[in-house]
Order: structure tokens, then C-alpha cells, then sequence
């Protein structure tokens, strides 16, 4: 149930993120025909699926350094959107599992940064940067690799809406 | 008849018995690997609906809801274990009772004999 006609810029960059990975799904020049991207509700909306994206975020940390003062003053935060990239190929596939691994996380980082001056997130955000990949260990069920997002912005303090430069 | 004979005669008319827990689920293959498509087929499963679990590969961050699914190990009237393929093939049945179906994956497979398949979906 929403009460807000604006959407919290954490929000807003959410949004342009999975707007960036559609551009796997939707084809063109890239090599990985991509299946879906989510972002999960708190029930499971999605079953497992080859070249499937889902976007789920993690840590959100103050940046004190990057804080400007003033009348409000505005307040910097770093959130970390993980990009968790599922692989189930066949059993009967002949191809090593970290191949199609190797291949998510190049299209990944093709499709985020895709867009001019792509870190400022379509000028929400001060700066953005991939963290540490990391494979996702398969245990018999899903492969595939996760591709984290930082994204630092800044906003007024007590209206995470508005955006400050 | 022996032991293994029974077992695998009491896979549909026990173990998967419509009139008692088993109800009819929609069995997807994946097409294999330089092979041709195969086409769906309905089957008969006991389904376990279980809670949400999170999903450990997403390092705990997502949730998924959790099957358990016994099917007979047949490839005409279950699922074989020669031709199931873990990860792309997929079954279709409610989420909940009265709920409309919807496919999942089929992960794992939890446990196997020549009567019955354990499945696990999410």
C-alpha cells in the first residue's frame, strides 16, 4: 500500500538498475539471453530460473565523510544493491558451470554501466562502483554469481526524496 | 511377485493414490542439451507445501517457498530418473489449496528408488 506520490531515491535507484538489467533480457548485442529480473517480495514471487536476475539490497551506511552541512544539511549514505545472477542450465549441458558464471558477470556490468556518466544513476547518486563478485556456491541447486552495486548518494536529511548534490 | 515388484506396483495406487493425498501436478521437461523438445505431460504427485525458506545461494537474502514432491519414477506416468533434469525442468500445481497453479523449478532431488522420485522445488 503506498501513501507517497515520490518514491525515496534509494528507491528511485533500485529502478534504474533493474531498468539497466532489462536491457539483458530485451537482447540486442548481448550474449546472455536473459530470462527475467526481480526484485523479491516478502513471500517469494519467483522460482529459480536459468539467466534470471534478482536485485536485493544490503547494507546502508553513513558516509559521514561526504556529509554537507547546512540548513537542512544533507546527509550521504552508501547502499549496496546485490545482483544475484541464477544459472540452471541442463544436467545434460557439456559446458562448465563457472562459463555461464564468467558470462553473467561481464553482461551485468555491461548493462549498469551502459548509460552516460552511469554512476551518477541518472543523477541520484555522487558515484557508484561494483564491489567483490562472488560465486554462488552450488549445492545441487542454483549457480550462478553475485555482482554487488555501491551506489553512495546524498539526500536531505529527514526527506530521503529529495536529492542533494 | 517380489518385494521390488510391489513396491514399484504400490507407487501409483498407494503411494499415489487421488483418493487420498496425491493430486495431479503438470510436469515440464527442459529440452536437454543438443536434443529435441519434449512435450509436457500430467502427472500424479503427493505435494508437501512448506514454508518459505531463504534461498541459501543468494547468501540468505531471498526467499522462495519450499516443495517437497513425490512422484513415480515412470516416464510415462511420473517422472524417470533417467530423464529428469535438475534445474530446467519444471512441475506446475497450486502454491496453496484452491490457489490457481503456477510452475517451479525442480533444485534437487532428495531421495530416489526404482518406485518413487522425492523432488524438491522452489
Amino acid at each position: 500500500m503506498s501513501l507517497v506520490t515520490s518514491k525515496p531515491v534509494p528507491e528511485r535507484i533500485a529502478d534504474v538498475i533493474e531498468k539497466r538489467l532489462q536491457k539483458i533480457v530485451a537482447g540486442g548485442s548481448y550474449y546472455v539471453a536473459g530470462f527475467e529480473v526481480v526484485r523479491p517480495t516478502r513471500n517469494g514471487n519467483f522460482t529459480p530460473q536459468d539467466n534470471q536476475f534478482i536485485i536485493v539490497q544490503d547494507e546502508i551506511e553513513i558516509v559521514s565523510d561526504l556529509m554537507c552541512p547546512g540548513n537542512p544539511p544533507a546527509m550521504a549514505y552508501r547502499i549496496t544493491y546485490n545482483i544475484f545472477a541464477h544459472s540452471l542450465c541442463s544436467e545434460t549441458d557439456i559446458t562448465p558451470a563457472d562459463y555461464f558464471s564468467n558470462y553473467l558477470m561481464a553482461e551485468i556490468k555491461r548493462a549498469i554501466v551502459d548509460a552516460p556518466a552511469w554512476y551518477h544513476m541518472e543523477g541520484l547518486a555522487i558515484d557508484s562502483q561494483f564491489g567483490s563478485p562472488a560465486l554462488i556456491s552450488n549445492d545441487g541447486g542454483v549457480d550462478g554469481i553475485n555482482v554487488p552495486v555501491q551506489v553512495t548518494f546524498r539526500v536531505t536529511e529527514g526527506d530521503m526524496m529529495e536529492v542533494r548534490g | 511377485m517380489t518385494l521390488r515388484d510391489a513396491i514399484e506396483a504400490d507407487s501409483l495406487k498407494v503411494f499415489l493414490n487421488l483418493g487420498e493425498f496425491a493430486e495431479t501436478v503438470t510436469y515440464y521437461p527442459h529440452k536437454a542439451f543438443g536434443q529435441a523438445v519434449r512435450p509436457p505431460r500430467t502427472i500424479r504427485a503427493v505435494v508437501f507445501r512448506e514454508d518459505l525458506v531463504t534461498l541459501g545461494e543468494d547468501d540468505g537474502q531471498t526467499v522462495v517457498p519450499q516443495f517437497t514432491v513425490h512422484v513415480k519414477n515412470d516416464s510415462a506416468e511420473g517422472i524417470s530418473s533417467t530423464e529428469i533434469d535438475l534445474g530446467a525442468d519444471q512441475l506446475e500445481f497450486p502454491r496453496r489449496d484452491g490457489k490457481p497453479p503456477e510452475k517451479r523449478s525442480i533444485l534437487r532431488m532428495i531421495d530416489q528408488d526404482h518406485g518413487m522420485l522425492v523432488l524438491q522445488c522452489h
